[in-house]
């Protein structure tokens, strides 16, 4: 952009930072394989509600140690609410569909999956996700399009 | 051969196209990565903040309302991962409006594979600037050179203070650096 001029400081910083903090090839590669989680029929629930947002900095460091965090995810014609309680390394979620109906819900991240269903009250829970960067596939039976949640880091 | 543009590359990753989506890695990763360290993640965090990043962006391919700005959507996206990876280790960010300078101790294990003298010093001196500087500069600092409404997104600041905020934060850093270099003398001194 024509805005920025020219100086010298800047382009000797971009030298030091290419030497010293590059973009590690493994980032690299994780940001390239992304895209085979691509889905064309599928419906997006994005994420309507996190309870760490609500937090102001002020209350932050005291509300974050032990209280499970809340998720809500928004597709037209459904909502997903998740809870998610950290169990040692590994995330427990809780699950609730609105409204309420039995589906097959998949935890998915980078290196794997979990299967479970939802009960005809449309509650879930699935043990031992890793603390990493998942979505949930939720396949209803009635429903023409799988809908599949905003990825988010747990 | 005119290089396709971004909203182009996004057209085409979002009809399946591999090549387009590497081609939109290849031009962003930098400035993803340089907003999730200049908030001073750990290189795990910011491996992870990489990654949801780019996760997002695959699902929201289709449904961008500006593809052009995809430079921006990304860096906001980025900011707000590392807000909320700092939120949920109960960190905060010291200063992040009020330009507060760091006092950073140590050096960063970094520093040990630059063997250049003023190379560590300039890189010393981005750690002790405030963390809104660091973000900026280093965003400032990727190639392809981001607009200043890539810039904005990362900090979540208003376009047309970009350009006075650079020129402080480009102040801030050749004073630390001057400071630094005078502490230890001229270059070669000492020999």
């Amino acid at each position: 952009m024509a805005e920025q001029s020219f100086d010298p400081l800047l382009t000797e910083l971009r030298s030091v930072l290419d030497k010293a903090d590059p973009v590690p090839d493994a980032v690299l590669a994780a940001a390239v394989a992304s895209f085979t989680w691509r889905t064309i029929d599928s419906e997006l629930a994005e994420l309507s509600a996190d309870s760490l947002d609500a937090l102001t900095s002020a209350a932050g460091t005291r509300a974050v140690g032990g209280a499970a965090r809340l998720l809500t995810f928004e597709a037209p014609g459904v909502e997903i609410e998740v809870e998610v309680a950290e169990t040692g390394s590994a995330r427990r979620l809780t699950g609730q569909l609105v409204p309420p109906e039995s589906a097959q819900i998949t935890v998915r991240w980078a290196s794997g999956s979990i299967e479970t269903r939802a009960d005809e009250f449309g509650r879930f829970t699935v043990e031992g996700v890793p603390a990493a960067t998942v979505s949930l596939a939720i396949v209803r039976p009635a429903a023409p399009h799988p809908v599949v949640t905003s990825w988010i880091a747990i | 051969m005119l290089e396709p543009t971004t909203a182009e590359l996004v057209g085409a990753a979002g009809a399946g196209d591999n090549g387009a989506w590497n081609a939109l890695v290849e031009r962003y990763a930098r400035l993803v990565w340089s907003v999730a360290r200049g908030f001073a993640l750990s290189a795990a965090d910011a491996a992870d903040v990489s990654q949801t990043t780019w996760l997002r962006l695959v699902e929201h391919l289709g449904r961008l309302r500006e593809p052009e700005a995809l430079g921006g959507w990304l860096a906001s996206t980025a900011r707000h991962e590392c807000l909320r990876v700092l939120r949920k280790s109960g960190r905060e960010v010291v200063g992040f409006d009020a330009d507060i300078e760091i006092e950073s101790g140590e050096p960063t294990p970094e520093a040990i594979i630059l063997d250049d003298e003023r190379d560590q010093l300039l890189w010393r001196s981005l750690s002790e600037i405030s963390q809104r500087c660091q973000v900026l500069l280093r965003a400032l600092a990727t190639t392809p050179a981001p607009s200043y409404q890539d810039v904005s997104a990362a900090l979540g600041m208003p376009v047309g203070s970009i350009g006075p905020t650079r020129a402080r934060c480009l102040d801030h850093l050749k004073r630390r650096l001057n400071a630094h270099e005078s502490r230890q003398g001229p270059a070669g001194g000492g020999a």
